[in-house]
């Protein structure tokens, strides 16, 4: 697993990388992991299998890589193998934001004027059962693609929290975002009507 | 649990008798998280009907909460459940409420007896798509367990007499004809288009399609106004098939607002000054009775109540984390707290040998003179 290849690197102290960045191992490509593997390769390659493979749970990997190289003759590897590969590219690191909700609504509009729409939210952190609140929402709170969205009836998520950024910063943030509802397709049209028939059947025997 | 209804859960039940067996009895409960109304009726001999519902925090029915807590068997005790029209707020927690009335009876306008209507319902709510109900969830919810039970339902209509038992008749004075003509008329745009979204059904549909129930137990004789406007109010009154006893009690109809007002009513199907009970409703910056709509009924008879008083439409809301309040007063919205304070309407009457009612306001209920206070 790349993961824990890396975190035995770490260990061993030799491909420099600190342990923080293996933590966001999320966003290392596996560009990085060949230059490093072509490190160790290079490395064991040049001081001898049996002084960088002790044989111990933590370097399995090194001694199942060395043991391949016997195999091979020599050290295992050719010379171009021994030394560093150029430092591929990597790929830009990219910042993940994250949002930790301090509250959560759910909301649906019941009215809608110029300027704002009223909606009735259930408290969805308090974990309520019924709505207990309602709101008048400035329409500029929403963007303009949830705009085309507001309806009588349309239901939406409010999110008070904390935006973390990638780059660790944290700010406040106040997110409404509506839902992207099912729509109803031609067999919901026609299973109501059949519904619809069966019921007032069985109503009126 | 919103923390205000706790309290209020307490304060109706700090009156737990049940009413005696030959007495009449009728409560008016609501409202529940800003609108909703209920009420329940004791007929004698330990049976009960109810009439719409509303729920509390947790999502049970306020009519169910009120039976339990002065010792009635819902299961057993209530015979008739009555949807008087399909709006959010008289019809929220129905279903579970005739889940859980098992001897019940179900009735509802006959105009929802359509195919146009129950093939809207079930197009839109065959899957649920958000956790808050709607009035139409409702009517699907109850028209599956009436299937699943193969229960035949009641369909009201104008002037049919919907249940009886021993002395006590309940009959519907609406929707009158023209008002289903025009539903069915309308009930098309109910049904969605292929490709629509399957938002949450929005409330709408005439509140002439409400019934308006006429209920008499010996001299006891009581109108149930539910929503009903004053073209519907109108039809009532040009009817000459309908019960012409006079009532001496009248749940105002759609919570004081001056279109559900009509003066012939009150001066042909009411006693004079007869005891009337409404509920407040409120949505957005609306909100009913208005001052001056409680002016108008206080100038028709003193004995008039609402199950709370008015509810400033300033914002007050619940406790927050400190973050939370901070980015919410930033963001520009305005949040205000539903639960409102609920209370009920309790009417008694010995079903025979008594004329005067006794009127008891439980919870945040109170007289309609004090409703601004």
């Amino acid at each position: 697993m790349a993961v824990a290849e890396l975190s035995t690197i770490v260990r061993h102290g030799k491909a420099g990388a600190s342990t923080s960045t293996l933590d966001a191992h999320e966003a290392i490509d596996d560009s990085f992991k060949q230059y490093s593997n072509s490190i160790q390769r290079a490395l064991k390659g040049s001081f001898g299998a049996s002084r960088t493979a002790p044989a111990n749970e933590n370097n399995r990997g090194f001694s199942k890589r060395t043991n391949a190289g016997r195999e091979l003759g020599g050290s295992g590897f050719s010379l171009s193998e021994r030394l560093p590969q150029p430092l591929p590219r990597l790929k830009p690191f990219r910042a993940r934001s994250s949002l930790h909700a301090l509250q959560e609504w759910e909301g649906y509009v019941t009215d809608i004027f110029d300027d704002e729409f009223v909606a009735r939210l259930t408290d969805l952190t308090a974990n309520a059962q019924v709505e207990e609140e309602e709101a008048m929402i400035p329409l500029e709170e929403i963007s303009e693609d949830d705009a085309a969205k507001l309806r009588l009836g349309s239901v939406f998520r409010w999110i008070i929290g904390y935006e973390r950024s990638g780059a660790g910063t944290k700010k406040r943030v106040s997110q409404i975002v509506f839902r992207d509802l099912p729509v109803v397709t031609r067999s919901d049209v026609q299973d109501g009507k059949a519904w619809a028939r069966e019921t007032l059947r069985l109503l009126n025997p | 649990m919103g923390p205000g209804n706790t309290a209020i859960a307490q304060s109706l039940t700090s009156a737990p008798e049940p009413p005696g067996e030959s007495e009449f009895e009728l409560t008016l409960l609501g409202p529940s998280n800003g609108y909703g109304e209920s009420i329940v009726l004791h007929i004698g001999d330990g049976d009960w009907l109810v009439v719409d519902s509303c729920i509390d925090a947790n999502g049970v029915p306020r009519p169910i909460e009120y039976l339990e807590s002065i010792g009635v068997d819902p299961g057993r005790q209530v015979k008739l459940v009555v949807a008087t029209h399909w709006h959010d707020d008289h019809v929220r927690g129905i279903a579970d409420l005739l889940t859980r009335c098992e001897n019940a009876r179900f009735c509802c306008a006959a105009a929802l007896r359509t195919v146009e209507f129950l093939a809207a319902v079930q197009a839109l709510e065959s899957r649920h798509l958000t956790s808050a109900g709607s009035g139409v969830r409702e009517m699907h919810r109850v028209f599956s367990a009436l299937r699943e039970h193969s229960n035949a339902a009641v369909f009201a209509q104008t002037n049919k007499r919907v249940f009886s038992s021993g002395p006590c008749e309940v009959w519907s004075l609406s929707p009158s004809d023209a008002a289903f003509q025009s539903f069915i008329q309308s009930v098309g745009a109910l049904i969605p288009d292929k490709g629509q979204d399957k938002r949450r059904v929005p409330e709408g549909g005439p509140n002439s399609l409400s019934v308006v129930l006429w209920i008499r137990l010996g001299d006891i004789i009581v109108l149930l106004g539910a929503d009903l406007e004053r073209p519907g109010w109108v039809e009532i009154l040009r009817s000459g098939e309908r019960p012409m006893e006079i009532a001496s009690v009248f749940k105002i109809p759609h919570h004081g607002s001056r279109n559900a007002h009509e003066p012939e009513v009150w001066r042909k199907m009411l006693e004079p000054r007869p005891v009337v009970a409404l509920t407040p409703w409120r949505r957005g910056g609306r909100y009913l009775p208005k001052n001056e709509d409680v002016e108008r009924i206080l100038s028709l008879t003193q004995k008039a109540y609402a199950s709370t008083g008015h509810v400033s439409t300033a914002s007050r809301v619940m406790k927050r984390a400190k973050a939370v309040e901070r980015t919410m007063r930033s963001s520009g919205i305005s949040l205000r707290q539903l639960t409102m304070s609920y209370g009920a309407v309790r009417l008694r009457r010995n079903i025979k040998g008594e004329r005067e009612w006794r009127t008891a306001t439980l919870g945040a209920a109170r007289h309609l003179r004090d409703y601004f206070n």
